[in-house]
């Protein structure tokens, strides 16, 4: 209903559904291009061109699958894109405000060995685990919206979860941070 | 592989990556999207055709529709039919006899003295 909505030009149920489903759009970008701020861009194109295109979604109860095609075919795009341009990785400067500026460093700096360790896991991998552990998707969207088996997305997950922990775990050892 | 595959165990809190994380930094990025999708609503909504507006109360059409049939069949069921009048019956009458005394003629019987009074005093 909120896809049909949408489509009328209701932009109340654009809204909707950019809440329900902005956070998994975001997870997929991130995962292929390991910048939020491109992350944040690719994500308002996708929405844009998904609204533009909203016909051609035939089945509105697969919208997110759907919309995650386009996040995921965009982002490669930009990949592209920056390759071609040998632009250096965007790492946006933290527009929050926190009052705390040492917790806000610490948070800043686990952010930065998030995004390293992730940018280290084969591209399937990095989706699957920011879609399950940060938008908390269960295996069987996760398995549909890639096109693979439940149990491949379990191994994924496994495989990747092993691969960042040591990584987020022990000290930075180019960086000479030492976690608390 | 001989360690056990718990996703629900170890998950790993990337909530730091999380958009949602900072709400005031999330509802800027779903405004800045609407800011740019508004012309693209208001066309859609400009060119809302007469299907599109059917759809979107077919609903309330069905429902009316429905309402309808069902006054339609207790209309039909209650007002008593209109007795219908025979081809040779009509043929009878065309040649001169009175309408009460047709069925008369055509199925043989003698007509009663007060049918044969009230139909051709009448007529």
């Amino acid at each position: 209903v909120l896809v049909q909505r949408a489509g009328e030009g209701d932009a109340k149920a654009f809204d909707e559904l950019m809440r329900r489903h902005y956070r998994a759009a975001y997870a997929v970008a991130l995962g292929v291009l390991g910048s939020r701020a491109d992350a944040e861009d690719v994500c308002q194109e996708s929405w844009l061109r998904a609204l533009e295109r909203l016909e051609s979604c035939r089945n509105p109860e697969r919208f997110v699958f759907w919309l995650l095609q386009i996040v995921r075919n965009r982002s490669r795009n930009h990949l592209e894109y920056r390759r071609i341009r040998q632009a250096e990785p965007l790492e946006s400067s933290d527009a929050s405000t926190v009052a705390d500026p040492g917790r806000n460093l610490r948070r800043e700096e686990l952010r930065l060995r998030l995004e390293r360790g992730l940018a280290s896991l084969p591209d399937v991998e990095r989706e699957i685990v920011l879609l399950h552990d940060m938008e908390g998707w269960s295996h069987r969207d996760i398995a549909e919206s890639l096109g693979i088996s439940e149990v491949m997305s379990r191994q994924h997950l496994f495989q990747a979860r092993r691969q960042l922990r040591p990584l987020l775990g022990g000290p930075m050892i180019d960086g000479g941070y030492h976690d608390e | 592989m001989n360690e056990r595959i718990d996703e629900n165990d170890g998950s790993i809190d990337l909530s730091c990556l999380d958009p949602g994380a900072d709400a005031a930094h999330f509802d800027g990025l779903l405004r800045r999207i609407h800011e740019a999708a508004a012309p693209e609503l208001m066309r859609r909504t400009r060119d809302l055709s007469l299907w599109a507006l059917i759809a979107r109360w077919r609903t309330a059409i069905a429902a009316v529709a429905g309402i309808l049939v069902i006054a339609s069949i207790v209309v039909l069921a209650t007002v008593p039919r209109a007795r219908s009048i025979s081809a040779s019956d009509a043929l009878t009458e065309a040649m001169g006899v009175p309408r009460g005394l047709a069925s008369y003629v055509n199925t043989g019987v003698q007509p009663t003295p007060g049918a044969l009074l009230e139909n051709g005093w009448r007529n």
